[in-house]
């Protein structure tokens, strides 16, 4: 038995193999979907969630090692789709087929809460992790920029 | 998937409703000059097309096969091509919204209820399907004329109800207006009488100066769905009891599985069932031999996957070599039997060419590699006795319907296609393996299975763009500039006096003769690369050439580059190039 927290949401699992990565139980056992199978390899960043805050592949990160923290997935990153980064990958209309982009979202928000510098080398830096195959990256950094001062300034206050 | 939570009733209701649709409309169409010159490629959609008026007993307005206005003024428009990220879910509609004069976010945009309808078949292929560039300017005065018809109609219906000429009245954004009289009523409200409306004979068009979506609309639809992960693609499905499926393919084109030790896959928890899906060489784009591990999830398969022993059988393509392949298509380039494929022209070619100004000469080659679509290919499938529904980013409706009637027997009007969206396909939704093999798993075990590719099979052991060297002239006074890719011209310049560019291919999968030293494995490699080369070449020539969505020359060149338009074409003969590819990549792996 595994014990997990996705969403700030508390998930008793039974009969999970202890290696099963936490993209499969979080798709498949859980059924939130808004988290993508890219590779299975962590080379491509579709699968990205946050842990305990951080940006990380869960298809290559095995249940066990997760139980007890806390993970966001797209589906926790706000309650409404309204979170300053979402509503920023529409204005700037970021998604084509749009597949990777929940884990890029996910990387971009774990990038901003680190109250980073903003600029083009920082996000390339922040992003590289993440493939797009439609090539959105440059609405995706255009995005992050819209978004940035809110997410910015929002931190300090708090 | 809330629309796949009753499969076999849906797919019931859906061919009731197809049965139902479109029956008065074939005619309609035919009337407004909108569905000219289709083929009907099975019973069913002559069925649709051609039989007798029916009473429509929804009071839905259906003028044809792409607008519906229901009383309550939802209006829905069908887009009948696959979306992979290509936006065809918003070109298509606002192209008809146009027309309709509606607001193109506004609507409701469908897949077809049957997919199978005959006046969705693509216009060059004459098979159901998606891809080369096509969608917006194939479909481009059909979907105008759809919308146009369709507003015509109902500016009628709204002139009849107030005794007014219809050239008095206007529409906007869904409604239509009498200005003299101050009148107004909504698109819904006079659905039900534009359907007792006959079929205008001609149609008017908008003025393009007019136009306030096509080539302005700057947003896609999805978005927001897309950014807050809930938008469903292929991957997502998820049925009752359904099973995950993944599959251990031949390693070597045409190989035969001489063993299966599924023993230690089978105590694996969630493991349920170890089926051998044997290979289809018969079929053209047909699947090579498998074992296949049904799961209760994905993770569960793919362990169980990695625990199956499966001894194979020799194959005579287990020389096969890229490098010789490679070579031949560099030799055939200059061969005279090479054949020469006119690709984009504009002005005299023929008096072009004998005082030409300048020629540009380039060879140009692409080795074997995989789409890699984000989205690893996947697809569900549910079959009863007498009826099989498929759920995916279908891009080819026939392959499926193909698959069906193959594998499991099933006609053409036994077959449902739930068209979703799919993380991208360059090419790699367009091969027929996996639905045969979904098909036949399907069939195999009564339940709903869902087959998975993993990034790794993709890579080694999977449909795969093929290996191609095109030598490429263009002429053109205008620009002296060389090709931009790595590619070293090949042949003199000559002089062109044209003003246009003109560009001729020479693509080097023509036929040549085997060489006799050639070993026996090679010689049958030969032989299908002679047979493929048959077949695109007659289909090159029926269908004309295109630019190529997997090309990574097209991104900058697009118009020049090429590519055979042979969906329909490359799916058939794409078995003898699967074959190729397939046994290059496992060698390479």
């Amino acid at each position: 038995m595994i014990e997990i927290i996705v969403n700030d949401e508390r998930h008793t699992l039974d009969n999970v193999p202890e290696d099963m990565p936490l993209l499969w139980v979080l798709r498949d056992r859980l059924k939130l979907t808004g988290t993508k199978f890219g590779c299975g390899g962590g080379f491509c960043g579709a699968c990205t969630v946050h842990l305990d805050g951080n940006a990380m592949r869960s298809c290559v990160l095995p249940v066990a090692a997760v139980a007890g923290h806390r993970i966001t997935t797209i589906e926790g990153l706000s309650k409404t789709g309204e979170h300053p980064l979402q509503r920023a990958w529409v204005e700037e209309d970021v998604p084509q087929c749009g597949y990777c982009q929940p884990g890029q979202l996910m990387s971009a928000a774990a990038f901003l809460d680190g109250k980073p510098e903003v600029n083009d080398e920082t996000i390339s830096a922040a992003m590289s992790g993440n493939v797009c195959r439609c090539g959105t990256y440059a609405r995706i950094r255009r995005a992050i920029k819209r978004a940035a001062p809110e997410l910015l300034s929002s931190k300090k206050e708090a | 998937m809330r629309d796949a939570s009753k499969p076999a009733v849906a797919l019931v209701e859906s061919r009731e409703v197809s049965r139902r649709r479109f029956l008065k409309q074939g005619s309609a169409l035919l009337a407004a000059g909108v569905a000219v010159g289709f083929r009907l490629p099975d019973a069913r959609a002559n069925e649709a097309s051609g039989g007798a008026a029916s009473t429509n007993a929804t009071n839905e307005f259906e003028p044809n096969a792409w607008v519906r206005v229901l009383p309550d003024d939802t209006i829905k428009l069908v887009v009948h091509k696959h979306d992979s990220g290509t936006g065809t879910r918003t070109a298509l509609a606002a192209i008809v919204a146009e027309e309709l004069d509606v607001d193109p976010f506004a609507v409701d945009v469908i897949t077809p209820e049957n997919p199978f309808y005959a006046v969705y078949i693509h216009p060059l292929w004459k098979v159901f399907s998606t891809g080369g560039s096509t969608s917006v300017s194939l479909e481009y005065d059909r979907l105008r004329m759809a919308g146009a018809t369709a507003r015509a109609m109902l500016v009628a219906a709204a002139a009849n109800q107030w005794n007014v000429p219809a050239a008095s009245c206007s529409t906007a954004s869904g409604y239509v207006e009498h200005a003299p009289s101050g009148r107004r009523a909504n698109y819904g409200s006079l659905a039900e009488a534009a359907a007792r409306v006959p079929v205008p004979s001609a149609i008017a068009l908008k003025d393009p100066a007019q136009f306030r979506y096509i080539g302005k609309l700057r947003k896609k639809r999805g978005a927001a769905q897309k950014a807050a992960g809930t938008f469903q693609y292929s991957i997502d499905v998820d049925l009752p009891g359904m099973l995950v499926a993944v599959i251990t393919r031949a390693p070597v084109i045409d190989a035969r599985v001489r063993s299966v030790d599924s023993s230690n896959a089978l105590k694996l928890p969630g493991v349920r069932s170890v089926i051998e899906i044997p290979g289809r060489p018969d079929v053209l784009g047909g699947n090579q031999a498998g074992v296949a591990i049904l799961a209760d999830d994905y993770w569960s398969a793919h362990q169980g996957q990695a625990a199956l022993q499966i001894e194979w059988d020799d194959s005579l393509f287990e020389s096969f070599n890229s490098d010789a392949l490679a070579a031949h298509q560099a030799a055939w380039l200059d061969s005279p039997a090479a054949h020469v494929v006119p690709t984009i022209q504009s002005g005299d070619a023929k008096a072009a060419w004998t005082h030409p100004a300048r020629v540009i000469e380039a060879s140009y080659s692409m080795p074997y590699k995989a789409q890699s679509p984000m989205e690893p290919v996947n697809v569900t499938a549910w079959a009863s006795k007498d009826a099989i529904a498929y759920w995916g980013g279908i891009q080819v409706p026939s392959t499926a319907q193909e698959a069906a009637e193959v594998i499991g027997g099933f006609k053409g009007d036994q077959v449902t296609v739930h068209e979703l969206v799919s993380g991208g396909s360059f090419g790699a939704r367009e091969s027929k393996y996996w639905l045969l093999e979904v098909t036949y798993l399907a069939v195999k075990t009564g339940k709903p299975v869902k087959l998975m590719n993993s990034r790794e099979t993709e890579m080694v052991r999977c449909f795969i763009t093929r290996l191609r060297t095109i030598a490429r002239r263009r002429r053109s006074t205008r620009t002296a500039a060389s090709p931009r890719c790595n590619c070293a011209p090949s042949r003199r310049l000559r002089r062109s006096n044209g003003s246009r560019v003109i560009s001729i291919a020479r693509i080097a999968w023509t036929t040549a003769p085997p060489r006799p030293s050639m070993r026996a494995s090679s010689r049958t490699a030969h032989r299908i690369w002679t047979l493929a080369g048959c077949v695109m070449k007659r289909a090159s020539r029926r269908v004309g050439i295109g630019r190529s969505a997997t090309s990574p020359m097209c991104s900058r060149s697009s118009r020049s580059s090429m590519k055979l338009l042979t969906s329909a074409s490359e799916t058939r003969c794409c078995s003898a190039w699967l074959a190729c590819t397939t046994s290059l990549a496992t060698r390479r792996s």
